[in-house]
């Protein structure tokens, strides 16, 4: 391209340009012990040298669709063109969208923005395409990601904390017929309990799913008499963990702790959503988490729950 | 974590009114804090911003008694 009109004195000789680059490349190929049929067809030989594209980012809904809320701090689908969260910073409470950058939270504009002071999440945007965000209108009880200007990380990644605090988020909640949660988070082991996702407006209409103060692993389904799953397994350390549940059983980091079965049909409580803490007749029990992930199908996702847990467990490192 | 206190839920309604227009919330933020109401349903509590002062009993903490219990054995 460079050279059809340019010649080069080589041997004793002016040759084209591209016949030289040619007859180099001629050389590179067959001393590598490769041939080259034709220099007619060097130019389609050559295309192997352009550079190669990277494989196009593949996100975990890309390959395993049809989540019906979806909140991550890394880009989940590569057709996703929102933003991350929105944020609130403490020195004057502007709130600022904040995006990906390189398929994670946009790290460097979320510390820019908070500019040395504290940054609360007050949405965290669903990238399932259902626009099931989820929310938080109370500053007070908003989760923290910025503190003093740096992003909170657990194991060098971000998080969305509620520790040791009021802070919790709210979603609107949808219908299902079963429900399949997928969360990576730390339980931080406090003086509270450990619900890490609840629904339902008071003690006897309600679900909820996470660790315990005291001695149980639970998720519970909670309507007139106690139907429910449960576990004695005690999960609530500091450790951060993979937590997967249908309405089948309870894993954790890629193994079952608990399996069981309702005794009724599944009840579709729809109001009151929230991630970290639950009510409690007409008060909320708090919760300590940590969280980085949390994916909510409305079907049954038994047969790719390997899947899933895998392709988180190659992000977060969990296990 | 300071709180204050009181019987009478307006008073940290009126509160939580000052904070909110003192901030000047704006965006998704719509107010200060929640109200917590004692389960003994006449004792209500807000949490005390630290640039924020009124004439009502401040608690540095609220007591166990405040919150609900474990219901699920």
């Amino acid at each position: 391209m460079l050279g059809l009109g340019l010649s080069l004195l080589t041997g004793g000789s002016l040759r084209p340009y591209y016949a030289v680059v040619a007859a180099a490349f001629k050389d590179r190929v067959e001393a590598d012990g490769g041939t080259v049929e034709s220099m007619s067809c060097l130019k389609a030989d050559l295309k192997v040298l352009n550079p190669i594209k990277p494989p196009a980012y593949t996100g975990l809904l890309n390959d395993y669709s049809g989540a019906a809320a979806a909140y991550s701090l890394r880009l989940l689908d590569n057709t996703y063109t929102g933003n991350a969260i929105k944020v609130r910073r403490a020195s004057d409470n502007a709130e600022q969208d904040i995006a990906f950058s390189n398929n994670e939270l946009d790290t460097a504009t979320l510390e820019t923005f908070a500019s040395g002071t504290d940054a609360f999440v007050t949405t965290w945007y669903d990238q399932s395409g259902n626009n099931y965000n989820v929310t938080q209108t109370t500053a007070s009880n908003q989760p923290k990601i910025v503190s003093s200007g740096s992003t909170i990380l657990q194991d060098g990644k971000p998080i969305v904390d509620t520790s040791n605090s009021t802070r919790y988020m709210e979603l609107d909640g949808f219908a299902f017929s079963s429900l399949s949660i997928f969360i990576t988070a730390t339980y931080d082991n406090g003086a509270t309990e450990g619900s890490l996702i609840s629904g339902g407006d008071d003690v006897q209409n309600r679900w909820d799913y996470g660790p315990r103060r005291t001695n149980d692993y639970r998720f519970l389904l909670q309507v007139v008499s106690d139907e429910r799953i449960n576990s004695t397994n005690n999960y609530k350390d500091g450790v951060r963990r993979l937590f997967t549940a249908d309405y089948s059983h309870i894993g954790v980091n890629g193994s079952n702790v608990a399996t069981g079965s309702l005794s009724t049909s599944i009840p579709v409580y729809t109001s009151g959503w929230r991630l970290s803490g639950r009510f409690f007749g007409t008060g909320f029990v708090e919760a300590s988490n940590k969280f980085q992930e949390v994916i909510l199908y409305d079907s049954d996702q038994s047969s790719n729950r390997t899947g899933i847990e895998t392709n988180i467990n190659d992000f977060y490192s969990i296990y | 974590m300071a709180y204050y206190t009181s019987t009478t839920k307006a008073d940290l309604e009126a509160y939580n009114t000052l904070v909110t227009t003192g901030e000047g919330y704006n965006g998704t933020t719509t107010n200060w804090a929640s109200i917590i109401e004692h389960p003994n349903g006449s004792d209500y509590a807000i949490l005390k911003h630290d640039s924020y002062t009124a004439e009502l009993t401040e608690e540095e903490t609220l007591g166990a008694e405040w919150f609900p219990q474990n219901d699920i054995e």
